[in-house]
């Protein structure tokens, strides 16, 4: 996070805000068991893949957690690991020009949603918002992250402090997540979709090879 | 026996609570000791006092820090976590922001709340046994809060998989097997309002079977107020009756 997404942010002073989204996503994402680990082991207990998500923020009107998550599962969902071969000590990592990379077993996509709660209004109830922009997020008293796939499974809740709310209030939220989360679900399963079809254009021969249940 | 837990208990019994209050006299304004069947928490509050480092320095209300540390010895196995672990890290800034809305900040501008939490034992439900020191030895602090702050935990014995079929069977206050084994979460309520100021969860579990977890957990937190309420009440007796002789 630089000045670049916004004057608040300092150079090399990790915030609150730095702790809490890495420790959010990777209880969102690794916690929740959505990536297969076992499936990123070359050699058991001697060789594996390592992978890093790094998020650059470019702009922040508010709810950043929501959308450093999207893009984190995109970008999984999106990468391609190469192909290895393993024959006794020695290790080939296949070029991407030799053997098709293959996708990373992703078993399920957890998907945050933020709520913002405004403070009660005249009837004592209390008003939440969805997706705050900043100057909401400036304004708000309390807020809460729910973490949820697509499947309708909680993977991880989150609300610490702020202004006390009812239990139904927030059992409501949970499920408005659920139905939110179906939403955001389509639409990267779309974008996905299309940077495929753009990417092998006019040489889907070469796609069907890629299938994983071909021989190799 | 039937529908009995491996320690013993019902689905809807605590662990024993232990609490003391003004556990270390000289080098603290509040302290307080729990124990949480084998989870054991001391927690030391210091302040309204002058702020630390200009940083935490705010002209309208108090600033409420929380360190926490974890023993080397307090887990079954023997991990040493330094001050930027990060589930140091996180617990510190639940207890924090967790305060902070309930402690009546504006009342000590230009000041900070420290407070300082040594986990000695780990056996599950560490956050919930964290928040409810630092309560106590707020209260014991003397500084104004807007009600107890009470945390429990609650898990869900049913697996994630089978869907609507059985019905929700959730457990109250959580031991380490039982923690490492179920989903389960915790949830923090201001006094006796049933309002909810933290939850937190971090295991996967249908979004059906949440509601009775959290209706159970609130159950819990007003069984944890009675508990350290009667505490706070006779420590302040025993104290009075000490400054009447």
């Amino acid at each position: 996070m630089g000045p670049m997404a916004s004057p608040s942010f300092e150079v090399g002073r990790p915030t609150d805000l730095d702790h809490t989204l890495s420790r959010l996503l990777e209880k969102s994402i690794r916690r929740s068991t959505a990536l297969d680990l076992e499936s990123l082991c070359i050699v058991t207990a001697q060789r594996v893949w390592s992978l890093r998500a790094d998020l650059h923020f470019l702009s922040h009107d508010g709810n950043l957690i929501d959308t450093a998550c999207i893009a984190t599962i995109t970008a999984l969902a999106h990468f391609r690991l190469p192909v290895i071969t393993v024959s006794g000590e020695d290790i080939t990592i296949h070029p991407v020009t030799e053997r098709v990379p293959v996708p990373l077993s992703l078993l399920h996509w957890p998907i945050c949603v933020t709520f913002s709660f405004l403070g009660e209004d005249d009837d004592g109830e209390m008003v939440c918002v969805v997706d705050a922009t900043a100057q909401e997020e400036a304004l708000r008293e309390g807020d809460m992250t729910v973490t949820v796939n697509k499947n309708g499974e909680v993977c991880q809740i989150s609300k610490s402090g702020g202004v006390p709310v009812e239990a139904e209030t927030l059992m409501k939220c949970a499920r408005m997540a659920a139905e939110k989360v179906k939403g955001i679900d389509k639409l990267i399963a779309a974008a996905l979709r299309d940077d495929e079809v753009v990417r092998n254009k006019g040489n889907l021969d070469w796609l069907k090879e890629g299938k994983s249940e071909n021989e190799r | 026996m039937e529908g009995l837990r491996n320690d013993g208990r019902r689905w809807n019994e605590l662990r024993r609570i232990h609490c003391q209050l003004s556990t270390s006299s000289t080098n603290a304004d509040g302290s307080s000791y729990i124990e949480q069947g084998f989870t054991k928490v001391l927690c030391n509050v210091t302040g309204p006092a002058e702020p630390s480092s200009r940083q935490k320095v705010k002209q309208d209300s108090a600033t409420v820090t929380c360190e926490v540390y974890f023993a080397a010895f307090s887990g079954t196995d023997r991990i040493k976590r330094g001050r930027n672990d990060k589930k140091v890290q996180e617990l510190q800034t639940a207890i924090q922001k967790t305060f902070s809305s309930v402690i009546l900040t504006h009342l000590f501008s230009r000041s900070e709340i420290t407070i300082s939490i040594h986990i000695l034992s780990q056996d599950g439900g560490t956050l919930a046994a964290c928040i409810n020191a630092a309560t106590l030895a707020l209260i014991d602090a003397g500084i104004p809060l807007k009600d107890y702050v009470c945390a429990c935990t609650a898990g869900q014995s049913t697996s994630i998989f089978d869907n609507e079929g059985s019905s929700p069977d959730p457990w109250l206050d959580v031991n380490y097997l039982e923690e490492s084994d179920i989903p389960s979460l915790t949830v923090a309520t201001v006094g006796d309002s049933e309002k909810i100021v933290a939850l937190s969860m971090e295991n996967k579990v249908r979004i059906e079977r949440l509601e009775a977890m959290i209706a159970v957990g609130i159950s819990g937190c007003a069984k944890v107020r009675g508990i350290m309420d009667s505490e706070v009440r006779r420590h302040g007796k025993e104290k009075l009756e000490a400054q009447g002789e």
